[in-house]
């Protein structure tokens, strides 16, 4: 082969391997060399499979048969085949190859040649990109859930529920009625049996409470043994009274705490939207205030 | 444009033609694949009616990736096998085993996903090829495709414009295992080179009259 063709295979930087007929190696350029380890004066004029023993499949023999023969060209994508010739240094890198298979002519003498190109690093450095991509999706959604949700109980937070109460009143025909709910005693049983009972009590009652909602309700934590639960499309004293109902059937059941059983009750006050009040504040501050009044009928009377 | 018996001889042919190109598939992935052609139809595009229309807009309009070759001297054209952009990460994680998560945001390709399209792209091209190839008793030049991502609306345009006013649009289903997408390719034929190609189905049909 020309001497000015062969230096300018020799400068290419991917693998370059003529076959002749017979699929025996006829060229290996330089780059092939410093990438096997493999000297072209050891691998010329031997099989190809020999020298490349991935090469020794069905598929690739008949893609260079049809290459040879019907000047087929193939492209065989890292992606589907990972690689094809060893780097020989110590790797720990997943290697990663695309391959050219063409057809050449050259004297009246048919040739295949491979074309290999190591993609190795491109493709470490697309997933190392996606990754952090990944990381940093992860990351927003985690400041999201952190800015929302309430980090003891996983319920919708202070802000969540005050910004959901503020877009309802915006909008047209919008009826909705706030629960506001106390916990009563809770004091008590941070005393007795310390905060880190008390804040696991608090996440037991969120997971039990959690049931009371759908798609037209949320159950949020405003603070310490506080929660809201928002119903949408309610308004008559029966669907509220149904729904304080609900709620106390849900706590009646005893909650264990550090293996010992402990009864809460709750106070509850509700309000309204527009017949009790059109802003967030006022909305709050009667579902308090009424949540206020139960709990004083609790103490004086002793019953929810 | 094609008499029923001319479109059924046609879509026995790349069957077997894509039929080829599945086994290959299948032996590079490991994993069942079928390939498939439902549906040959042979429309000229200045006189695409509306039902035709109404099919090819929506999938020609939206954001595609395409392989593509050209081929021939004497037959000449250009071949497209396009899948519609939603559809490669699907088949990108069908064919290397990874779960499949769908996208919210706009799809983004990697040059992974390209390779993949290219290869597939480029053994089906090759099988549709050279099967039409042995029929036209020719050997038809063409190169390794090129992958193209047209952003919305791109392709239809380019489509629509061609100098090639002729279209062999072949369905393609390809499955990996139980799942199954829908490809298109599109050959564009110059007048001349279809009328060859009509020429030799309805000589296959003499001879199977016969």
């Amino acid at each position: 082969m020309n001497n000015l063709y062969l230096t300018i295979i020799n400068q290419l930087d991917n693998g370059i391997v003529l076959l002749d007929e017979q699929l025996n190696i006829q060229l290996w350029n330089n780059w092939l060399e410093k990438y096997t380890g493999q000297n072209k004066s050891d691998v010329e004029g031997l099989h190809v499979t020999q020298v490349i023993p991935r090469l020794n499949r069905n598929i690739y023999i008949q893609m260079f048969e049809k290459a040879l023969w019907n000047k087929q060209k193939n492209f065989c994508s890292a992606a589907m085949h990972g690689y094809f010739v060893d780097f020989h240094f110590e790797n720990t890198k997943k290697l990663r190859q695309n391959m050219l298979i063409r057809h050449i002519e050259l004297d009246n003498e048919i040739y295949v040649m491979l074309e290999i190109h190591d993609v190795t690093n491109h493709y470490e450095r697309i997933h190392k990109l996606n990754k952090s991509l990944q990381n940093s999706i992860g990351f927003t959604k985690s400041l999201e859930r952190y800015a929302f949700y309430d980090s003891l109980t996983n319920l919708p937070n202070r802000k969540f529920i005050l910004d959901r109460i503020e877009n309802l009143t915006r909008q047209e025909d919008a009826v909705f009625t706030l629960f506001f709910l106390d916990l009563n005693g809770f004091k008590s049983v941070n005393d007795c049996f310390g905060h880190t009972q008390g804040d696991r009590l608090l996440q037991l009652v969120a997971e039990r409470c959690i049931r009371l909602t759908d798609d037209q309700s949320v159950f949020a934590r405003l603070g310490g043994d506080e929660f809201v639960l928002l119903v949408e499309n309610i308004s008559s004293i029966e669907q509220h009274k149904k729904q304080i109902a609900k709620i106390h059937e849900l706590l009646s059941e005893p909650f264990i705490v550090e293996n010992q059983s402990v009864s809460i009750s709750t106070s509850i006050g509700y309000a309204s939207f527009p017949q009790d009040g059109v802003t967030v504040k006022q909305l709050l501050n009667i579902a308090d205030r009424q949540m206020y009044l139960h709990k004083q009928k609790i103490n004086n009377d002793g019953y929810n | 444009m094609l008499t029923t018996t001319q479109e059924d001889i046609l879509k026995e042919m790349y069957n077997v033609f894509v039929g080829e190109a599945a086994n290959l598939l299948s032996e590079i992935l490991q994993k069942r694949i079928f390939l498939s052609v439902p549906e040959v139809e042979l429309l000229s595009i200045r006189d695409l009616d509306f039902i035709d229309k109404d099919n090819l807009i929506p999938i020609l309009n939206g954001t595609i990736l395409s392989t593509s070759l050209k081929f021939g001297n004497v037959f000449s054209g250009r071949a497209e096998f396009i899948f519609p952009t939603e559809q490669i990460k699907y088949v990108t994680a069908l064919c290397l085993g990874e779960e499949y998560a769908m996208e919210a945001e706009e799809s983004s390709f990697s040059d992974e996903d390209f390779d993949v399209v290219k290869e597939i792209g480029n053994i089906i091209l090759n099988a549709i090829m050279g099967g039409m190839g042995s029929l036209l008793e020719m050997k038809l030049d063409y190169d390794v495709p090129q992958v193209v991502l047209h952003e919305q609306g791109e392709f239809s345009k380019t489509f629509f414009n061609s100098q090639e006013s002729n279209i062999l649009l072949l369905y393609v289903n390809f499955s990996v295992d139980e799942s199954e997408v829908i490809g298109l390719i599109l050959i564009k034929f110059s007048l001349e080179s279809i009328e060859f190609l009509i020429q030799k189905v309805d000589e296959i049909s003499r001879d199977v009259d016969e």
